[in-house]
């Protein structure tokens, strides 16, 4: 049970710090590749369940 | 020695080494003084008398004290909501005009946060309110069914009290791990979910939060309909197997013992009958007890819930309807929980009414 709260935790973490950085970022071409690559960052964080449970079996 | 007094006597032979005191400590204190006149004595001396066991005025003036009490207390935290929403809409339109985005997403950002705080704060308090009064509920369902099976023993119907004993228990110890290890959490993190969502302009966490919530819900209906199921048709089975025991034995006495068979026959009548009497007495404390404990909280979240929903729509018109949405989303979580404690309570009585119309048929 406090694997869920950890792993919600962490979202929280990776998405508010992710967010952060992307109004940090200056206006330039290469703006939304990163923004893609911060997606992908959180869809990694989002499956790390499944990848432990996948892990374990 | 008249009837009263026999029951009596037999009754406190039944309670004997039982820990009744703390299951009425617990409703008192989960129903703030609510379950107060609905100890077993009294039941059982209404019942003996053929009184009524409810006293409507007070119950009624209690309750509207408690619901208002929690209504000013849950409109405190929205009225704080709704004021950050408002200087949100403000500051926002402010921190526009300085032709930088990110000024106005981290404005947003910050006040979402203070949002989610309060928010967050009132949703845990809730979440282990549901989690205290399931756990309540379980213990009280280990203190009466073994009184309820052993009188169950007693008045004859042994096939009922043997299968339906491991069952039932079984049955109320499993659903309550899973309802406090898998369904609430997942409520819980569900209502965290859909406040973490509002943090960004793009959805990242939405359907997961939305994900979460159905398949609880469905996971609870699911297992409550086979619960209710199993018991249901295993307590008619059982029952008419013990009713066909229950016969046999009376008619044999009667017929089979010269002279005396008869009136013995009738003393074991009278005995069932007791019996009869004192388990109605405890299955009717026992349900008054779950019902006492689930209502006070079930409203509470209940009316926690409405008032969040009652601040998304109030927000909207301030903010982005994704704040809205957040706060609805979270209103729709706490209705869940309340109808997952709703449920659970639901199960249990029906497991004590599955046992208490056993013996009310023989």
């Amino acid at each position: 049970m406090s694997e869920l709260f950890i792993w919600v935790r962490d979202i929280l973490i990776i998405i508010l710090s992710l967010s952060f950085f992307q109004i940090l970022l200056p206006d330039s071409s290469m703006a939304k590749y990163l923004r893609y690559i911060f997606s992908l960052v959180i869809l990694s964080v989002i499956l790390e369940p499944v990848i432990q449970i996948l892990n374990g079996l | 020695m008249d009837y009263e007094a026999i029951v009596k006597e037999q009754m406190n032979h039944v309670l004997e080494g039982e820990d009744f005191g703390t299951v009425t400590d617990e409703a008192y204190r989960l129903s703030e003084g609510l379950s107060d006149p609905f100890t077993l004595e009294n039941i059982l001396n209404s019942t003996l008398q053929g009184e009524s066991i409810f006293n409507g005025r007070q119950m009624i003036d209690t309750f509207s004290d408690l619901m208002l009490y929690e209504f000013q207390n849950a409109l405190t935290a929205a009225a704080e909501i709704i004021s950050i929403c408002i200087i949100m809409g403000l500051m926002k339109s402010l921190a526009e005009s300085f032709k930088t985005k990110g000024a106005a997403q981290l404005t947003v950002m910050v006040c979402v946060m203070v949002i989610m705080g309060i928010s967050l704060n009132s949703f845990k308090l809730s979440y282990q309110l549901v989690m205290d009064t399931v756990s309540a509920m379980v213990y009280t369902m280990e203190i009466l069914l073994p009184v309820l099976i052993g009188i169950l023993l007693a008045t004859g119907a042994a096939a009922s009290g043997t299968i339906l004993s491991p069952l039932i228990i079984g049955a109320a110890a499993g659903f309550a791990v899973i309802m406090k290890n898998l369904v609430l959490p997942a409520l819980f993190l569900s209502g965290a979910l859909s406040m973490i969502n509002c943090l960004t302009e793009k959805d990242y966490v939405n359907k997961l939060a939305k994900l979460l919530r159905s398949s609880a819900v469905f996971l609870t209906g699911l297992i409550l309909t086979v619960l209710t199921g199993i018991i249901t048709l295993q307590g008619l089975l059982t029952e008419t197997a013990d009713g066909i025991l229950i016969s046999t034995a009376k008619y044999s006495i009667s017929s089979f013992i010269p002279i005396v068979g008869g009136f013995a026959s009738d003393t074991v009548e009278l005995f069932l009958r007791c019996m009869g009497s004192i388990k109605s007495v405890i299955g009717v404390f026992g349900i008054l007890t779950l019902i006492l404990m689930m209502a006070v909280p079930l409203l509470k979240v209940v009316l926690i819930g409405a008032v969040y929903k009652l601040t998304s729509a109030l927000s909207e018109p301030v903010t982005d309807s994704k704040i809205a949405d957040g706060i609805n989303d979270m209103g729709s979580c706490m209705i869940a929980m309340a109808s997952i404690l709703f449920f659970t309570s639901l199960l249990f009585i029906i497991f004590i009414s599955v046992i208490l119309g056993i013996g009310g048929a023989s």
